[in-house]
Formats: C-alpha cells, structure tokens, sequence
C-alpha cells in the first residue's frame, strides 16, 4: 500500500532558515539576513528592467508559514493589483499550488517578486495588469492576508 | 508618480541612430584600416586606426552620420614631429583614394570649419561621413594620445579612448543608467535646439561630473534621473547668469582636467540653461502629477511627441510575455531576461499566476 499524499508530505525536508538563506544569499548576493522574533527576514534591492528604479524588499519567513513580501520604497500606488490586504504582495494563489516547506524562496518567492515588479510597472505604464492572474472566486483569499491565522508582525 | 519605463525604453529605441548607420559603422572600419595599412606614402603604426566618438561610447542619438576615426602616425609631439600641417595633407592626399577603394562614390576634404582638426570623407552614396584625426599614441590607444590643434601648429593630448572606457565602467557602476541618460541629454539638446548647440563632448563631460560627484541618485527610475541631471547642471551654473560679460562655464575634461568649453558663447550658454530651465520644470510637473495621461504629455514636450510614445501596448504586451513565470530568468540583482545571459548569475523563473484583490 502507498503513502498517502498527506504521508507523502511528511516525508519531504523542511527546508530550515539557515539553508533557505544560504540559498538566498547566493543567487541574490545584495540581501542581508536577520533573525527577528522568530522569523528570517532578507532584506535588498530588486531593478526588474535595465531602466527601473530599485525596489526595496523585505522577505518575511516564519516555519510552517508562508513567506511574505513586502516593498518597502518606493510607495507602491494604493490601487496595485495582487496584494493582499496588509499590502504584501499576492505571487501564488495558496488553492491552487500552496507552498511546501521543501520549497526555497530563492527560487521561488525572489524571482516572482521581480516578475511582479515588472509587471506592477506594466500596469502602470498600462493601466492592465499584463502577468498571469488567478482570481478564483474564493472569498477567503480575496482581501485576506497571506498567514491569516498567524499573528501577523509587519516585516518593514 | 508615473516612471512610464516602457515609454522610456521606447523613446530610446526611437531615438538610436538609424539601423543602416550602426552596420556602416561596423562595416567600414576594418577596411578603412586595411587601405591605410597598404599605403607606403603615408606611413602608419599598428593598430594603424582605431573608432572613437558616439558609436563606439553607445552615446550615439539621432541620426548620426558621421564616425570618427584615429590613424595612428609615427612621431614626437614635444618635439613636433612630424609637422602636423602637412601631415594633415598628405593624410588627405592619401584619402582622396578612398570612396573609389571601397567602391563608393565620394569625396574627401579638410574639415575646417567643424571638428577642425580632421579629414572628412563624405560618402555620397550611404549619405555618410568617416572624420580621420591623426594623432601620435605613444602608448597605444588606450593611453594619452596627441592630436593637432585647430590650427594645426602642434600637438596636443586628448584621450577619446580612455574616455569611452570610463563610459564603460561608469554605465556597468551605476546600475547599467549612465549611456541611457547621456543620450537623453543628446536628445534633449537636439530637440530643444536647432543651433547653439553645446558639443555633445561637453555635454557627456557634464554627465561624468554629475554622475562621478554622486549628486544623482542611480537608483531611481531614468525620468527622475533626467530631471536630476538637468536640475544640477543648472544649479551649476546658474550663478554665471548674473555675471555679466562674456563668462561661460569651464567645463573640464573628464579625463585630462583641462577646459573644453573655452569657446562656449555667452549667447549660446544663456540659451542652453533656458532650455534647461524649460526641461527641468517640465519633468518636474511629469513626475509630479498622478495623471498617466498628463505625464506623457509634459515628456513629450521635452522629448518630441514624435519620439515619445502616447501607446505603448505593443512594447509592454512583448516585454509581459517574455517575463511569463517559467519562461524568464532572473539575474542577481532582480532583472528580468527573456534567455539566459552571457555571464552572471541567473536564476529561472518557475510558474506561477499571482493572486489577491483584483484591480478596480
């Protein structure tokens, strides 16, 4: 008999905030690291074009929670699409493809802030919103925060 | 504040010289060298000739039909040798060859009136000039070279080479912005201006000064940098306009110190910071207003609305696409490339649709 799929997902390593950051530090050498209450926070610049300004970041992670985004300069506008209610960034929809703590944010999480840098300077060159949306009908999610039931300790 | 980064990357585009003009800069070098290089009458000393000016800085804006060329001659500047009057004709004399060599129709002439200190070959046929400067390169090209003066009497040191090398570093320094804003402020000047010109050598001698005092900011996106530069060269300045006389600014070379504005007309400086003036309160009010619409309007002022897209739907649908999650890749410092890089550190993108509140 199989391993069920909840079984299954025992059975794949967490990926710890040292090795999560050993991973981050390498493929994107201009963020810092620091420990606070609990959570890994990186902190740096992404330029998603050649002729962009740089965006602050921080990079929220606490185990067994998802990670969260937040730009910290410049003020993004009010209206920016694909933000969750406290502001971070929205770059997956949880139903559909939720995170895995064998996952690793430097391959994941990093690179789809850049694409959602891009794309939020799409949108207001555009006024459209010109990258991959899920916008499934959940409720829930809409106007929700990434961790609802965590206490949520805004990264800045 | 509306940065309209597509908009600006399309106004680049639109103001690069002509696709033609790039390949006969490419072209017509390495056989320029070769017919020189033949030439027993006019001797001349490995690498023989070398590219300098707009084309090889990637500074070039508008149609640029002109390329500057060194021929490197054997001699001793301190001892003015050879004498650089007649140098300057036999170089011409052996010139005179070259549209037929290449198989253009063409002519060759002393070039009194603009660079001076060169011989102009015009090619009828591309429309096209090629200026050949001789200068004695005791180091090479990449070091000082000695080029006649404008009366051809001597020789005196400039170093283009060295100058397009520190373009180089300065662009790769300051987050790939440096080439990108000079050739606005070439834009700007030619837009703005019909004559009174300043020489595009001062201007990218203005942009080196600005960019090497850390006073701009090259972190921000290119239209607050462009606002920024033209701010503080007029803070610069603006203190000679209250200085009566024939004052101009000494504007320094950004390689060898020495003034090479020292023939800026009053007048024509007096002009130059109107348009200054103009342009910095124009990007001032673009990057201000929280209107799309009013934005691009107060750049095309400044730009040309023939040069800065109203629409840009094509260029940001292309861009969307090739940054699809999955497809793209992303470079250590948050870039987005649509194939993978030459060199650096890259990491690929994996699918993904962004989720949260939809737009209103």
């Amino acid at each position: 008999m199989g391993l069920s799929k909840f079984e299954y997902s025992q059975l794949r390593p967490t990926v710890n905030l040292s090795l999560q950051s050993l991973h981050i530090l390498h493929r994107f050498p201009g963020f810092t690291y620091r420990r606070e209450r609990g959570a890994g926070v990186w902190r740096g610049t992404l330029q998603p074009r050649p002729l962009s300004q740089k965006y602050r970041v921080a990079i929220g992670y606490k185990l067994h929670c998802h990670p969260t985004v937040k730009v910290i300069t410049p003020t993004l506008l009010p209206k920016a699409p694909h933000r969750w209610s406290d502001g971070t960034l929205c770059l997956f929809y949880p139903k559909e493809s939720p995170w895995r703590q064998d996952m690793l944010i430097a391959t994941t999480i990093l690179p789809w802030t850049a694409l959602w840098l891009g794309y939020y300077e799409l949108w207001l060159d555009t006024g459209k919103w010109l990258g991959p949306s899920s916008h499934a009908s959940d409720r829930q999610l809409q106007g929700g925060c990434a961790n609802p039931d965590e206490d949520s300790k805004e990264v800045s | 504040m509306f940065s309209l980064i597509t908009h600006f990357g399309e106004l680049l585009k639109n103001i690069r010289p002509p696709q033609h003009r790039i390949e006969a800069a490419q072209e017509l070098p390495p056989l320029v060298r070769e017919y020189i290089e033949r030439s027993k009458e006019f001797p001349t000393v490995a690498p023989h000739t070398r590219l300098a000016g707009s084309y090889p800085q990637g500074m070039g804006a508008g149609d640029v039909k002109d390329v500057d060329t060194l021929v490197r001659v054997p001699g001793d500047p301190k001892k003015n040798e050879p004498k650089a009057k007649q140098l300057i004709l036999n170089l011409k004399n052996l010139l005179d060859g070259l549209p037929e060599y290449l198989g253009y129709e063409g002519y060759s002439a002393i070039d009194i009136e603009r660079a001076r200190r060169s011989i102009h070959v015009y090619f009828k046929h591309n429309d096209f000039h090629l200026d050949f400067v001789p200068c004695i390169a005791p180091d090479g090209f990449e070091g000082i070279i000695y080029v006649p003066d404008r009366g051809f009497n001597e020789w005196i040191a400039s170093h283009p080479i060295g100058y397009i090398n520190l373009l180089d570093e300065l662009q790769k320094e300051y987050d790939g912005k440096v080439k990108p804003l000079g050739i606005l402020l070439k834009h700007f000047r030619n837009y703005q201006m019909k004559t009174r010109k300043p020489k595009s050598y001062w201007l990218g001698a203005l942009l080196v000064h600005h960019i090497r005092s850390g006073k701009l900011d090259t972190s921000q996106c290119l239209g607050v940098l462009f606002h920024d530069l033209l701010d503080a060269i007029y803070c610069q300045y603006d203190h000679l306009l209250w200085i009566g006389g024939d004052v101009s600014p000494n504007i320094p070379d950004p390689m060898l110190g020495h003034n090479v504005s020292w023939n800026w007309d009053r007048s024509h400086f007096e002009t130059f910071m109107r348009r200054l003036d103009d342009g910095r309160r124009w990007a001032s009010k673009a990057l201000e207003t929280d209107d799309r619409e009013k934005a691009i309007a107060y750049w095309q002022k400044i730009f040309g609305a023939e040069y800065f897209p109203s629409e840009v739907e094509a260029a940001a649908n292309s861009f969307a696409n090739a940054a699809f999650p999955g497809k793209s890749l992303i470079s250590s410092t948050g870039l987005i490339l649509p194939s993978q890089p030459c060199l650096g550190l890259y990491t690929a993108s994996q699918p993904t649709k962004f989720h949260g509140i939809e737009q209103v």
